[in-house]
């Protein structure tokens, strides 16, 4: 009696130290997860707010001042006037009517 | 055992065990008695609030190029005593720092020498002065992330989209213009982050609850980027040509009410709006009132035609000379007088003495109901922010001399969008319409929630508005600006040249110089009004205002593939 008694012990403390194990690798790997996660998020936000900057890069580049003023160094010239070609246009007269 | 050892050992056992009590109450007190304290304390001591601010919406063009984002910037700190505490806290490090943040080295020096943890060296630095200052490798310097507003256009359309400045808890708040009416809409609502940290600061990932934000909406407008671009740059070579001291312009489309372009100079940058005075702000199309001149004959004109008082051919009994209402006289701009002349030509001749004929016809009665119909003594209702209106007198504070005056435009306020709308009323066929900026409203969620048109009321007949149009493509093609007109198109339009009233009376050398019409003749596409403020080289709008009107139309004719009208 004394012997299983002794036996359910030993087992009852070795089945505790076991489940504290895990539990201290449960909350290691937790911990360490959360690091690696906050990590990925630093990296998430560096390269959203990189996105920002090269995305504001892009309208600097694209606001029509810009463009402008690149179009005037490349020569570019404002028209001077337009011509409209969707006037109407005889295609046939009579004798009696000018041409 | 004898008695003594018996009363020795009870004395132990009593000391033993009142040890005992005492760890055991000293135990309760600190886990029972005080657990909300402690556990209060823990729970800060551990945890942590972390605001996650919304992104403020873009405000887009019609072309979905954006006038208004929001970008990153950051705020620099340093620990001066972290920071001085190192080696590399020399004089040079400490000019390397002040040129890349733009600051004086004396004040860098002030704020490093300060015995504080914490120190604030400059806000709104971008992304290359934050990576330049990282390079640097000093400690005790920590940036703090911010979002900040950015106009990729500069002051494009400034007055129109307004700035975004604090409120008086500190929190990002628009103000005049889009961001100030759609702030709502624009700003979106803060989340928060509650997490645990272990001993080392790092979060405990089964910890953390999340209150998501939700980020603003985005506007998109009805202005079209090249027709803003092209009135920009031409208001601002009208000013430079003709030495004006502001100038304005609006386009519209004359049957929805859409804003195509709307320009006020001078302008400033929304970006540093506080280097800049308060007046620059307001939006003066919308927010000043102005005594309008000639161009608001053509209202005044179409009241009476509409009400059957005049024809485009009858023909003015007073026009032969100067009139006389009681001490004042009546006289036309140039001084010339046809007698007998049209309705028609009483527009073409711009003729004040005319519009009096006109105005007598009315009677004030029917000039107040017809005034209040254009929707003068209202708000247009515009999507802008900082919109007035000014009142319109009661019939009973009329005298002849106002009535007279009124006729032709003087002695009465209004907003120049205000005149714009119901200029617009003759080219849409009578309606009085609601102008609008935005057009779209696209949600977080990507839902796209379109704004329509609306039609206020009629307040002309399509007949009235026909003849009143015909009379205006009269003037502009036999009229004062008949000089500048476009080659085989039909433009109706009215010059204006408006005095100022300065302390009751008006001021003889300086005028508004205004050009208001639309285009083409038939199914007109194109409202717009274009202004200028005293300008110097001439103080007429035929031949200031006119010629910049004329000068947009044809970019706009040509953007538009609008047809030639003959």
């Amino acid at each position: 009696m004394n012997n299983i008694i002794f036996k359910i012990s030993i087992l009852l403390i070795f089945a505790a130290v076991l489940m504290e194990i895990i539990n201290i690798y449960y909350i290691n790997k937790v911990s360490t997860d959360s690091i690696y996660a906050v990590n990925i998020k630093s990296q998430i936000e560096d390269l959203n707010n990189k996105n920002t900057s090269l995305k504001i890069e892009i309208l600097k580049y694209s606001a029509y001042n810009t463009l402008s003023s690149k179009a005037k160094e490349l020569g570019f010239v404002e028209p001077k006037e337009y011509i409209y070609l969707t006037s109407p246009i005889k295609i046939a007269v009579n004798n009696n009517e000018q041409p | 055992m004898n008695s003594l050892s018996k009363t020795r050992l009870s004395i132990v056992l009593l000391i033993f065990i009142l040890s005992y009590l005492v760890v055991i109450i000293k135990l309760f007190y600190w886990q029972v008695t005080k657990s909300g304290e402690l556990k209060d304390l823990g729970i800060n001591q551990s945890s942590e609030s972390l605001l996650i601010p919304a992104i403020r919406g873009d405000i887009l063009t019609s072309d979905n190029y954006p006038l208004a984002t929001t970008n990153q910037s950051y705020l620099l700190y340093s620990n001066p005593i972290v920071f001085n505490k190192d080696s590399k806290s020399t004089s040079e490090n400490i000019q390397k720092i002040a040129e890349v943040i733009g600051k004086e080295k004396e004040w860098v020096k002030d704020m490093l020498s300060k015995n504080l943890f914490w120190v604030k060296l400059a806000d709104r630095l971008d992304e290359s002065q934050k990576t330049k200052i990282e390079n640097m490798d000093m400690p005790g310097f920590g940036f703090e992330n911010n979002n900040i507003r950015f106009y990729p256009e500069a002051s494009m359309a400034a007055q129109l989209i307004g700035f975004v400045g604090k409120d008086e808890n500190g929190q990002n708040r628009g103000y005049f213009g889009i961001e100030g009416y759609y702030n709502d809409q624009l700003q979106g609502r803060s989340g928060r982050m509650y997490m645990i940290h272990d001993a080392l600061g790092n979060p405990i990932l089964n910890d953390i609850r999340e209150e998501k934000a939700i980020n603003g909406r985005n506007l998109v407008l009805n202005i079209d980027r090249t027709v803003q671009y092209i009135v920009e740059n031409k208001l601002k070579e009208g000013l430079a040509k003709y030495r004006a001291e502001g100038g304005n312009v609006v386009v519209m489309e004359p049957n929805t009410g859409k804003i195509f372009a709307m320009a006020s100079l001078p302008q400033y940058d929304p970006k540093n709006y506080f280097d800049y005075d308060y007046e620059l702000h307001r939006n003066p199309i919308i927010s000043n009132l102005y005594e309008p001149g000639s161009t608001f004959k053509v209202l005044v004109m179409s009241s009476a035609i509409d009400m059957g008082l005049v024809t485009p051919s009858t023909e003015c009994s007073i026009c032969s000379g100067l009139y006389s209402i009681g001490e004042y006289q009546i006289k036309t701009w140039n001084e010339k007088y046809y007698p007998e002349s049209t309705m028609t030509e009483v527009i073409q001749h711009s003729d004040n003495v005319g519009m009096v004929y006109v105005g007598k016809k009315l009677g004030v009665g029917n000039l107040v109901k017809y005034l209040k119909l254009f929707g003068f003594g209202e708000n247009t209702g515009i999507d802008l922010q900082g919109e007035i209106s000014s009142d319109i007198r009661n019939e009973d504070n009329w005298y002849p001399i106002d009535l007279a005056t009124a006729s032709f435009g003087q002695g009465i306020s209004l907003t120049p969008m205000q005149l714009l709308i119901g200029v617009s009323a003759i080219a849409n066929g009578g309606n009085i319409i609601k102008p609008y900026v935005v057009s779209q409203i696209i949600t977080e969620d990507g839902r796209k929630i379109s704004i329509a048109p609306q039609i206020k009321r009629k307040v002309i007949g399509q007949a009235t508005a026909t003849a009143m149009k015909d009379m205006m493509v009269n003037a502009v093609e036999n009229g004062e600006a008949k000089w500048t007109k476009i080659p085989n198109y039909k433009v109706a339009g009215k010059t204006g040249t408006a005095q100022i009233p300065i302390k009751g009376r008006y001021d003889l050398n300086e005028t508004i110089a205004s050009f208001v019409g639309f285009f083409p003749d038939k199914n007109p596409r194109i409202s717009m009004l274009v202004m200028l403020n005293k300008p110097k080289t001439s103080i007429y709008g035929s031949e200031t205002a006119a010629p910049i009107f004329f000068s947009i139309a044809k970019e706009l004719i040509a953007y538009y593939n609008i047809q030639p009208s003959y």
